[in-house]
């Protein structure tokens, strides 16, 4: 079992990794399309046509493609206040609760995307705009971020319940503002 | 059943998942899919229908999703964010304090002013207060303690430093309160300015006050510098005066729009950092990897809030709630006592963002409704937020501190160092609840 899951994980772990360069270079791209956009104010020959579109499928992009990482990095913010006062015991129960309530959430979700994607995919709808661009990559990029999410809290519950992951002492809480 | 009482159960069980430190993404996200799969499911008066309630679940579920991800206006956060990393990792933000402590060394307390100004210019920079607290805490208070500073108040003030973050644009808080409001988030950035400078001058006199009462905290320094090696402090600081102007500059002149100036800011930080040799190309690389990772997590955040907020809609317990508060009419007093209070008391416990998601369908009616301005509760709410990452038992900038410093002062010290703080937060916020003008006149001059 516990070989499975280290398979499993490494190939998890390319896959995230993978996503994560999108996930770079979308935001790379964001940046440098809106500043783009700027100068074409005043520039209007090297106006990039439906910019606004592009940097919204980017951002679908951006996001998803990097909540694979963030799962598996414990980066999902968390409240520890009752959490540090638990035994190990109550703690992995915490945890294991957690990831229940995570799989709860995506999974559903996930699969609806997923079918959702299937048939943005096969109806061949474009966005209006000059460019006409496909509908389907911004579907088919939030899948493929909700895939590697969901496929790695599963992940983490199997490692959890078959092998008694450990629960981490280091801070779960970290802050975006 | 009853929408009420599902609604009820449904905050109930989200809040008792927080606290058992599911992550609060999750929490929210299986707490709404269930609720509002059982809403559909077991229609009030009528027989089950699990078949039908599946749809519109999931439908109500990925839809939200996808329209929050799928926003123009909402990459100026990946934008800030990068920002901040960028000037975090070329050390930008440091430059400030280097900058301030040169000119301020030799006033009493000077030090701690200086680390607040530095806390103000890195946490505007880099918009994020833990950031702030963990880079300041290991440069400033070393310092501070170095002179010999009580370690109360070097702590405590670069603990209360760190929360102007939110108020001094740009402001992830802002960005997420002016989606969720539906009001300017170039409007919210420059209402947060005043309160954001006031807050500052305010932690000043805290130090003015506190070092004239016992002097022997602070005591004063030998270090002088010249007026030729304070220039050049100044002057070393350039790269963060002009990402601070191009933001401001930009959005106050009608050049850009926030979102527009968070792209500017960054290019213009990685230029800058790349160009004045600060930053390596693997430098970049990995502020653009704990962009993207952050990011995701505040998105999803987002959308599973977002969805709540559809269930807490569908259930009318939010409009419920919002008419028993009317009908009980509280006057603007108590009902502003009675908000302050639950964001303190919800600030003690839950980290600023997962509060400002949860409240806000309950308080924007509610101050909708006296006719107040939403740009000015926004400061309000974000000013609240910010305190609470300075009150126990978690207060998450004294954590970071502690974690930070070396040798270690205890929790419990640095809560005392931050209570004149947070006493003086109480004076400002008091002020900006009073004289609304203070946080709306430059906005409204936008």
């Amino acid at each position: 079992m516990s070989r499975f899951l280290s398979a499993v994980d490494a190939a998890l772990t390319w896959v995230e990794r993978g996503l994560l360069g999108l996930s770079m270079a979308a935001l790379a791209a964001i940046a440098a399309l809106v500043c783009w956009e700027i100068a074409a104010r005043s520039l209007p020959a090297i106006a990039v046509p439906d910019g606004v579109i592009i940097v919204q499928m980017l951002m679908v992009a951006a996001i998803a493609c990097a909540l694979g990482h963030a799962t598996a990095t414990g980066a999902h913010i968390a409240v520890d206040i009752l959490f540090n006062l638990m035994g190990p015991g109550a703690r992995r129960v915490c945890e294991v609760l957690a990831l229940i309530a995570a799989l709860v959430f995506m999974i559903p979700t996930c699969l609806w995307i997923a079918a959702e994607t299937v048939e943005h995919i096969g109806s061949g709808r474009t966005l209006y705009g000059l460019l006409r661009l496909p509908e389907w990559p911004p579907y088919a990029a939030l899948s493929l971020g909700l895939i590697s999410m969901t496929l790695r809290l599963a992940h983490l519950l199997a490692r959890d319940l078959a092998e008694g992951a450990p629960p981490s002492d280091a801070p779960h809480v970290s802050e975006p503002s | 059943m009853d929408p009420a009482v599902l609604g009820a159960l449904g905050m109930g069980a989200a809040l008792i998942l927080i606290i058992l430190r599911t992550p609060i993404a999750f929490a929210l996200g299986a707490v709404a899919l269930v609720s509002i799969f059982a809403y559909f499911a077991f229609p009030q008066g009528g027989a089950p229908a699990l078949d039908r309630a599946l749809v519109p679940t999931l439908t109500l579920a990925s839809s939200t999703i996808f329209e929050l991800f799928y926003s123009y206006d909402l990459s100026a956060i990946p934008m800030f964010v990068a920002l901040g990393h960028v000037c975090y990792r070329s050390g930008i933000t440091s430059d400030i304090y280097f900058a301030a402590r040169a000119w301020l060394t030799r006033v009493p307390g000077g030090l701690a002013m200086a680390s607040i100004l530095g806390c103000g210019g890195f946490a505007a920079i880099s918009g994020s207060s833990i950031a702030c607290a963990a880079t300041m805490g290991r440069v400033a208070v070393s310092e501070m303690n170095r002179f010999g500073y009580s370690d109360r108040l070097s702590t405590g003030c670069v603990a209360a430093g760190g929360t102007l973050g939110a108020l001094i644009p740009p402001s992830i808080l802002f960005i997420l309160y002016g989606i969720f409001a539906e009001q300017s988030i170039s409007r919210l950035f420059m209402a947060g300015v005043v309160p954001g400078l006031l807050s500052m001058v305010g932690y000043w006199v805290v130090v003015g006050i506190w070092t004239t009462l016992r002097p022997q905290d602070a005591p004063s320094t030998d270090q002088r510098y010249s007026l030729g090696e304070r220039l050049r402090a100044l002057i070393a600081a350039w790269p963060a005066l002009l990402i601070f102007a191009i933001i401001i500059g930009g959005i106050y002149g009608g050049i850009f729009t926030a979102t527009e100036a968070a792209a500017v800011s960054f290019v213009a930080a990685c230029a800058i950092a790349v160009f004045t040799g600060r930053i390596k190309l693997d430098g970049l690389r990995e502020a653009l990897k704990e962009t993207a990772v952050q990011t995701a997590a505040i998105f999803l955040i987002a959308a599973a809030a977002k969805t709540f907020v559809s269930f807490v809609s569908l259930t009318g317990v939010a409009n419920a709630m919002v008419t028993v508060v009317q009908a009980s009419d509280p006057g603007i007093v108590l009902l502003f006592v009675g908000i302050v209070a639950i964001y303190i008391l919800l600030g003690m416990f839950l980290d600023p963002l997962g509060i400002l998601l949860l409240t806000l369908p309950f308080t924007l009616p509610l101050v909708e409704s006296h006719g107040m301005d939403l740009i000015w509760f926004g400061v309000i709410v974000v000013k609240l937020l910010e305190m609470g990452l300075v009150t126990p038992p978690v207060g998450l900038n004294v954590f970071v501190i502690h974690s930070v410093t070396e040798p270690k002062v205890s929790v419990g010290r640095i809560f005392a160092g931050v209570t004149p703080f947070f006493a003086m937060d109480l004076v400002v916020l008091t002020l900006l609840l009073v004289f609304p003008a203070l946080s709306l006149f430059l906005a409204y001059a936008v």
